[in-house]
């Protein structure tokens, strides 16, 4: 009897391998098969308020669209609003909206919508992260002219508005849409329509939006969204052709799918800085000659090539990538340990200096910066003792904590990405950098409506920033993607959440 | 067989104790975490005011003690409540992840029995020649290798260099029976030979010493074929004393999905919990570890049981 058991579990165990190849795709071949790998779990949400990390983009910027969108140099383009203009004084903002639009359940889109969205955004019941972004609006400044055109008055003039109301949690949704419905059923104007979308679910699918107001677009019938967090799972889904799309290749498999004739790899531009951060009123930091040490002893394109193993560029002490118009240098510093030391030296510390520094893989590569920079500060006699900590509570209970730490930032536009961390009032201030004169420059930019006035304020302010701040910026990120061949139409965007599936189209 | 009755009842009652306890130090263990769940919901760029709003929305400023007894009241009724983070009822979050988890476990157990038992029955007859070196040589390897690693082999081998099976084990209520035998083949498999490498070493031993007993001996004499003698009367006593590790290895099969479901992308128990104790959502944590610590307690009860039931000494009691 019992060996009858055992054959049978053979035979069980035979078939379990399931070892027939090719049926692996049926149910959804005519998909675009997006691969993300982030996942927030039980925690991902519809509901464009409630955009918490990258993987409720996957979803969010397939079903929603926004009054504008945001190109790679951070200039505002057209998507619900088709045009806007501001008053003579910089306080009213007019948006003309786009005829003819619906929403995903057949209803108009007009300005009553647009109005209850930000509205919304800045309703104090309302859990979202928005209002620390929108801080400039007040609700009854938001105004529905007539059907088709919105005001948005401020107290000052805002010369930034049209980039800073362009945010991730700004998706518009249908006037009188409730909190708890938008969480698990969207209804957006966007190019895909939800199928099926559970929190913490495996799959994600979408359809064809048909009554999408750009004509002939979504190119594919339908998308789906999986999430994967190892590497090498990611690795093998493009290669055998399972995935279409990987979102996110981690530097450590990149090698791997370079030589692949089937995997085309894409980058973004910069998508986020890494920073090594100072608080400018602590010893030994509050020293101006030591911050200057610590930003001489770095070699920034080696630590492009070992951190990020090339994929990024070299940043210079400011949350500004060299390549934009807004820069106020087209080149980082070079390091300069001989400088350095002659710095450290004429601040008191000619015996070097004994510091901690404190990281965790909050972001990726952050460890591993630490560890570069600590072996590069060596050379002009700053020892530095790096402490690891958990990522999971490094945000939590590390950062904005310690002294020096490292930290990363996602890209912004470069007024908000000056202003953001490093104004005196900041909550986020993680530099302690407290200077009336940087604030001032920024206030002005603020009011300056002339955009080559402005960048010229927001060079004057990232120089100072660089020259005498406690912030470093090695680096900045570029996000790798794997495309299958036989797939285009997908272009990959500096802000990481800025998810457009509409060209994408693939050959089987 | 009261007496068998009053041992059963007895080992129940232990477990419910056990489980009772497990909640406690789950509850406290959470309690003492660092970090804040709103701040987790809301982002680090949140302002104090949506903190505070949504602290309060979540009752997280009631005392500990409370918490504690208004969630475990809710248990005793067999509601678990709602996760912190989406609101949703935990049981319906909760339903479909234990159904693949416990899919994938009994796929394990199934294919763990004969990767345990053949090896083991094969080095025993074969006691000492190369063959058996060579498993005891293959077993140790596996032994030492991590589960992560061998899950990372097995997706190499099957998936990149076959191109055999799928890389992502993504299934739903919609996937169908040969999607599922697809996806969760490689977890199963590499759960198995985790668990298989444990316990051949200790089959094998346990069937020689039965081997070179004397009842063996004896039915050997008799002339029995030494395909019955193996099967008939040397395994089964072999496999009384193995009881035990195989509800250990229910135990590693509990922390092992953790790792294995991530690898393969599988929505099982694993990856929630981990998901969970991320977002700090301590409800669906608590809920989540709770269900694996009954599990683990209910095998070590059924194991227990067990031996008690196939012990001869306590049968003969009746």
């Amino acid at each position: 009897m019992r060996h009858k058991l055992w054959l049978s579990t053979c035979a069980g165990a035979v078939l379990m391998l399931g070892l027939v190849p090719g049926s692996g795709r049926a149910a959804s071949d005519n998909c675009i098969k997006v691969l993300g790998y982030e996942s927030s779990g039980e925690k991902e949400s519809m509901d464009p308020s409630g955009m918490y990390s990258g993987d409720d983009a996957y979803h969010i910027f397939a079903a929603y669209n926004r009054l504008l969108d945001l190109d790679n140099n951070f200039q505002a383009v057209p998507e619900l609003a088709e045009s806007y203009e501001v008053s003579a004084d910089g306080k009213t903002w007019t948006f003309h909206l786009r005829k003819g639009v619906k929403f995903h359940d057949g209803s108009d889109f007009d300005s009553a919508d647009v109005v209850y969205s930000f509205k919304r955004l800045l309703d104090p019941q309302l859990a979202t992260g928005a209002k620390q972004v929108l801080t400039f609006l007040d609700p009854d400044g938001i105004k529905a002219v007539d059907p088709l055109t919105v005001t948005f008055t401020t107290k000052d003039p805002v010369v930034e508005l049209p980039v800073l109301i362009t945010n991730k949690f700004t998706g518009i949704v249908a006037d009188g849409a409730k909190a708890e419905d938008l969480r698990l059923h969207e209804n957006g104007t966007g190019p895909f329509v939800q199928e099926e979308f559970t929190p913490g679910g495996p799959v994600r699918l979408f359809k064809k939006n048909a009554h999408y107001w750009k004509a002939g677009l979504p190119k594919a019938d339908c998308l789906r969204v999986t999430v994967a967090q190892e590497p090498v799972a990611a690795v093998s889904a493009i290669k055998s052709g399972e995935v279409d799309l990987v979102l996110n290749v981690d530097p450590s498999v990149i090698s791997t799918l370079k030589g692949d004739p089937n995997v085309q790899l894409l980058q973004t531009p910069a998508s986020n800085s890494m920073t090594v951060s100072m608080w400018t009123d602590t010893p030994p930091f509050d020293d101006l000659r030591v911050r200057q040490a610590m930003k001489l002893v770095v070699d920034r394109q080696a630590m492009v090539d070992t951190v990020l193993l090339g994929y990024g560029e070299v940043g210079a002490d400011n949350p500004v990538p060299t390549g934009s118009p807004a820069s106020f240098t087209k080149q980082a510093p070079a390091a300069d340990i001989a400088k350095a030391k002659e710095l450290l030296a004429a601040a008191g510390h000619a015996d070097g200096l004994k510091i901690d520094m404190f990281t965790a893989e909050g972001v990726p590569g952050m460890v591993r910066m630490a560890q570069v920079y600590a072996e590069m500060a060596k050379a002009a006699g700053i020892e530095i003792n790096v402490n690891v900590t958990p990522a999971e509570s490094f945000w939590d209970d590390v950062w904005l904590k310690k002294p020096l730490l490292t930290s990363a930032w996602s890209m912004r536009p470069a007024g908000e990405g000056l202003a953001y961390p490093y104004r005196a009032i900041s909550d986020v201030n993680e530099t302690h950098w407290k200077r009336q004169d940087y604030d001032d420059l920024l206030t002005k930019a603020n009011t300056t409506v002339d955009a080559a006035e402005r960048t010229k304020l927001y060079q004057t302010a990232g120089k100072l920033l660089a020259d005498e701040g406690g912030v470093i910026v090695p680096m900045f990120v570029h996000q790798v993607l794997a495309l299958r061949k036989g797939c285009s139409g997908y272009t990959p965007h500096a802000q990481n959440f800025n998810l457009n599936f509409e060209d994408i189209s693939c050959t089987k | 067989m009261v007496q068998i009755l009053r041992l059963i009842g007895g080992r129940i009652l232990l477990s419910l104790l056990t489980l009772l306890l497990v909640s406690l130090i789950i509850f406290a263990a959470v309690e003492v975490l660092p970090g804040d769940v709103a701040t987790r919901i809301l982002g680090r760029e949140a302002t104090a005011g949506s903190l505070a709003a949504l602290r309060a929305q979540l009752h997280l400023e009631d005392p500990a003690t409370l918490r504690y007894l208004r969630w475990l009241g809710g248990i005793v009724r067999g509601d678990f409540g709602f996760a912190l983070t989406s609101a949703r009822p935990i049981s319906v979050i909760l339903a479909p992840k234990l159904f693949n988890t416990l899919i994938l476990a009994l796929a394990a157990f199934l294919l763990y029995l004969p990767l345990a038992i053949i090896p083991a029955l094969i080095q025993a007859i074969r006691r000492d020649r190369p063959v058996d070196h060579g498993l005891s040589v293959v077993t140790l390897v596996l032994l030492s290798t991590p589960d992560f690693l061998l899950a990372t082999i097995l997706l190499f081998i099957f998936v990149m260099t076959a191109g055999l099976l799928p890389s992502m084990s993504i299934v739903d209520e919609t996937s169908t029976f040969t999607e599922y035998l697809r996806a969760i083949a490689l977890p199963a498999l590499t759960l198995a030979i985790v668990m298989a490498a444990y316990a051949v070493r200790m089959l094998r031993d346990n069937l020689i010493e039965v081997l070179d007993s004397e009842y063996v001996r004896m039915a050997e004499l008799k002339g029995l074929s030494r395909r019955r003698v193996l099967l008939r009367h040397a395994l089964p006593n072999a496999l009384i004393p193995s009881l035990n590790i195989t509800a250990l290895n229910v135990g590693y099969v509990i922390g092992g999905v953790v790792v294995v479901e991530k690898v393969f992308s599988y929505p099982g128990l694993g990856s929630q919990l981990v998901n969970a104790l991320q977002l700090l959502d301590y409800p669906l944590f608590e809920a989540t570890v709770l269900i694996a610590a009954g599990f683990y307690i209910v095998a070590n009860m059924l194991a227990d049981i067990g031996s008690i039931l196939l012990n001869p000494r306590l049968r003969s009691g009746q």
